[in-house]
């Protein structure tokens, strides 16, 4: 086979080791970046292989950054009375969009999974429970997912937690806005009704 | 063709799939297993996500075309809401989901064990977490599953057993005469009689019993369950943090 068509089917299976992408995906993909022109293909990689030595992980809270204390450790306008425990670092963007919480983060990178042999040990607990002990919160808030690993990390979090006498507290779970009530399940109208607020 | 297929049964598994895709495993009423692609259950806003939640028992209408079965339609039938709020609990269900992915076939009838299942999930559900009664399950479920092991006579020469060595190949503990030159587990007499009982009577009857001798009893179903599963078991080593 010519040379050309070796390295057209090397980017494709490059593209392909990507989550979510398959083959098809893969070919277009691949056609798209060979249409780019050379300075923005050029940039792109340079772009990629940059974030992936650049990039590292904060020491305080877990969170990918590109400076270590992260800028959020080190923003002093952050309230140190909160921690927000998230499950991977793309959940901090998540919150941080919602402009609601000036508290700081603790990324435990994965959640307790006894069914994929992930437990406490596996997780970013110790720097958690250090960063707690040196300077403790008034309260913990629990954003882990919520699924039944999302929950079983919250519960074991509140009993490593309780006896430091701090407030840890989960995440209301219910109907998301925008859709219609007939339409949800059981399990969370459940939840909804059991979170239900004064108005 | 088209083809729609309805089931009912229990998630024993669920695998992130592309974006916002679920690969679920579930155990049905069957007893088999059937894995199908929950499209777009990832999503805050999905009407299928609290569905195809681990533990869950549901109905699933399911699209099978050239591809991977694909889910169309799901409904709660009861979400065991309980075990996902004790830590002891949710321990003992992710265990159950395991030896159900683990020793189920794609293509097995194992009607008894998926009623086995549905009974001691519903005793969780209403009883307090208890060792004894989750290694009671764990015997009777290896038993359904063709797996029945016998403690009061020797299980290659059928004599009455004062003491035994265990010998899961053979089906159980075995004489002094037939355990053969290999090192085996020596059992004593109220070992034996433990697991027979643990063997027969029912999850309420057992509840808060032979406490003293429940960690030999674990041991013991503990290498009961490695041998079934090839050592491939991952939820058993957690069992100690989740009972602590």
């Amino acid at each position: 086979m010519m040379r050309y068509y070796d390295s057209l089917s090397r980017l494709i299976a490059q593209f392909q080791k990507l989550p979510g992408v398959g083959n098809k995906t893969a070919q277009r993909l691949a056609f798209y970046v060979l249409k780019m022109p050379e300075a923005e293909v050029r940039s792109f990689a340079s772009t990629l292989v940059e974030a992936r030595s650049k990039l590292l992980t904060c020491s305080s809270c877990g969170n990918m950054t590109d400076s270590d204390p992260c800028p959020i450790c080190l923003d002093p306008k952050r309230d140190d009375k909160y921690i927000c425990v998230v499950q991977e670092s793309k959940d901090i963007l998540a919150l941080e969009r919602t402009n609601e919480f000036r508290g700081r983060y603790h990324v435990l990178h994965g959640a307790i999974s006894p069914l994929d042999g992930i437990g406490p040990d596996q997780l970013n607990l110790k720097s958690l429970l250090k960063r707690v002990q040196n300077s403790p919160p008034e309260e913990i808030i629990v954003a882990t997912n919520p699924n039944v690993q999302g929950e079983a990390t919250a519960m074991y979090l509140a009993q490593i937690l309780k006896p430091l006498n701090i407030t840890v507290t989960r995440i209301a779970h219910g109907l998301p806005v925008g859709g219609d009530l007939e339409y949800a399940d059981e399990m969370t109208l459940a939840r909804a009704l059991a979170g239900r607020q004064q108005i | 063709m088209m083809r729609l297929d309805k089931n009912s049964g229990f998630i024993v598994y669920g695998f992130p799939l592309g974006e916002a895709d679920q690969l679920v495993t579930c155990f049905t009423s069957s007893g088999n297993l059937i894995k199908f692609v929950a499209k777009g259950s990832r999503k805050v806003k999905s009407k299928s996500a609290a569905a195809v939640q681990l533990f869950i028992l549901g109905e699933y209408v399911i699209y099978r075309g050239r591809g991977l079965p694909i889910l169309r339609q799901a409904d709660i039938i009861d979400s065991f809401s309980p075990l996902r709020l004790d830590w002891s609990k949710s321990g003992a269900a992710f265990a159950v989901m395991e030896l159900c992915r683990l020793l189920i076939a794609e293509e097995a009838r194992e009607q008894d064990a998926f009623k086995l299942v549905l009974s001691y999930m519903l005793h969780l559900k209403t009883n307090d977490y208890d060792p004894i009664v989750f290694d009671s399950f764990r015997l009777k479920f290896a038993a359904c599953l063709g797996y029945e092991m016998g403690f009061s006579f020797c299980a290659q020469c059928g004599r009455p057993l004062q003491s035994g060595w265990l010998y899961w190949p053979a089906g159980g503990a075995v004489c002094s005469v037939c355990k053969g030159p290999d090192d085996k587990k020596f059992l004593r007499q109220e070992d034996l009689s433990l697991l027979d009982i643990l063997g027969e009577k029912d999850f309420i009857e057992l509840r808060g019993h032979f406490r003293s001798q429940g960690k030999t009893a674990t041991k013991i179903i503990d290498s009961l369950i490695n041998w079934l599963t090839e050592g491939k078991t991952k939820a058993q080593a957690f069992r100690p943090l989740f009972e602590g």
